[in-house]
């Protein structure tokens, strides 16, 4: 093999090389290629008996993700929209990166002192820039989203 | 006869154009033997025969090739492969292209006398350096064209930076945190339960399983649970497709009336 078919032959090798992972990067799964929407709602009973409700909205696609709750206890209501760009994602995660907290206003705030943890949690997870962390869990259909938030320690399942 | 010429980093070479062996005598006193391709040999042989004198590249692929048809790529294969055993591949300062004219080698490196047996050139091919020194239109251009090694080091360098950054890309999901899940059936009910391992999931799946004894068989659908501490967080995904989450402490509601209520449909 003379030095030109020698140098044709790294040139072929490097193009393929560079059109497979070319390849690989577009055809990469992309979780949430249009706009999807998912709803649900959660109790939690608190040591007191009481029941928190809680009715929560999520908006994604492949590069933005909205949340939006809102939260009930004895008659008050407070809500909250995080909104997200998505930094990574996967067949199985998905890394956000916090760009707005909208929340209600300071005094409606409510049941602190009842749900210390998640209140401490929150101020994590509504600090723009915060990375979060998503475990997408296999669902039977695409018509319901399972997932784990790893910084809430939060587990839930929605459907469209 | 052989040939004798210095080198830019002071090495001493000789050449014996009849065995095509180059020796070349670093100025360590150490010895490099070399045999040099025919082709390389024979326009070594021509060049150091008349140091100093264009050679137009139709002298040079006669003599080298003795006239045979080659392809005009062969010469700057040569050319470019000669320059390489010269360590002259960076300023062609020995083997140098004369523009539109040819190429000649540097006078200035080979040694005064150094030619042995110095003779009258045999000449197997007769120079004419009037017809040199005016080149025709046939002869130009000239110019070599550059070698390719320069762009192949940026495609691989770009081959590999694509190769990793698409590594990068799919290695993501091994590096974000994950969850372990160990699932269990009943009868139309699947139970998945969630753990930071394999076998905390499969501990909490043991342990889910116990508690569910007296649970009704015609419960359908799929049920996540986790604990947190003291508490339950369980997510069901019912038989319409609707979803229900709830999070309580099983010392306070039990765990099979909880995946019942959080299963049931609401009518």
């Amino acid at each position: 093999m003379n030095r030109q078919t020698k140098t044709l032959v790294q040139w072929l090798l490097l193009g393929l090389i560079n059109l497979g992972c070319i390849g690989a990067w577009l055809y990469s799964p992309v979780p949430f290629e249009n706009n999807s929407n998912f709803h649900t709602q959660s109790q939690q009973w608190l040591d007191d008996q009481s029941q928190l409700n809680t009715e929560e909205y999520l908006t994604v696609n492949a590069h933005r993700m909205t949340h939006s709750t809102i939260e009930s206890l004895n008659g008050k209501f407070r809500h909250a929209t995080l909104t997200a760009d998505i930094t990574q994602s996967g067949n199985d995660a998905l890394q956000v990166q916090v760009v707005r907290a909208k929340l209600s206003h300071d005094r409606e705030l409510f049941a602190i002192e009842k749900t210390p943890e998640l209140f401490f949690r929150r101020q994590y997870v509504v600090q723009e820039g915060s990375t979060l962390n998503y475990s997408l869990l296999a669902t039977p259909s695409e018509n319901t989203l399972c997932f784990f938030l790893h910084e809430m320690d939060r587990l839930r399942c929605m459907n469209h | 006869m052989s040939h004798s010429f210095t080198l830019k980093n002071g090495s001493k070479a000789l050449f014996n154009p009849e065995d095509s062996r180059l020796s070349i005598t670093t100025p360590l006193g150490e010895v490099q033997h070399s045999t040099l391709g025919r082709a390389e040999s024979r326009l070594l042989d021509l060049m150091l025969a008349e140091p100093g004198v264009i050679k137009s590249r139709e002298q040079i692929i006669e003599h080298t090739w003795n006239d045979r048809v080659v392809a005009s790529g062969s010469l700057n294969q040569v050319v470019f492969s000669l320059r390489n055993l010269l360590n002259d591949s960076r300023d062609h300062e020995i083997l140098m292209t004369i523009p539109r004219r040819g190429y000649r080698f540097n006078p200035a490196y080979v040694s005064a006398g150094t030619t042995l047996q110095a003779q009258p050139t045999p000449a197997p091919v007769e120079l004419e350096p009037i017809r040199v020194t005016t080149p025709t239109a046939d002869t130009a251009p000239t110019v070599e064209p550059k070698q390719p090694i320069g762009w192949l080091s940026i495609a691989c360098a770009v081959t590999l930076l694509t190769c990793l950054a698409t590594l990068a890309h799919y290695t993501f999901s091994t590096k974000a945190p994950s969850i372990e899940v160990a699932s269990s059936q009943r009868e139309q009910l699947t139970i998945n339960t969630l753990g930071s391992s394999l076998d905390s999931a499969r501990a909490l799946n043991t342990a889910v399983e116990q508690q569910l004894q007296d649970l009704p068989k015609n419960l359908i659908g799929q049920v996540w649970i986790n604990q947190s501490r003291s508490n339950y967080s369980i997510s069901c995904i019912r038989a319409d497709q609707s979803t229900r989450n709830m999070l309580f402490n099983p010392q306070q509601k039990p765990l099979a009336s909880m995946l019942a209520q959080c299963l049931e449909v609401t009518l």
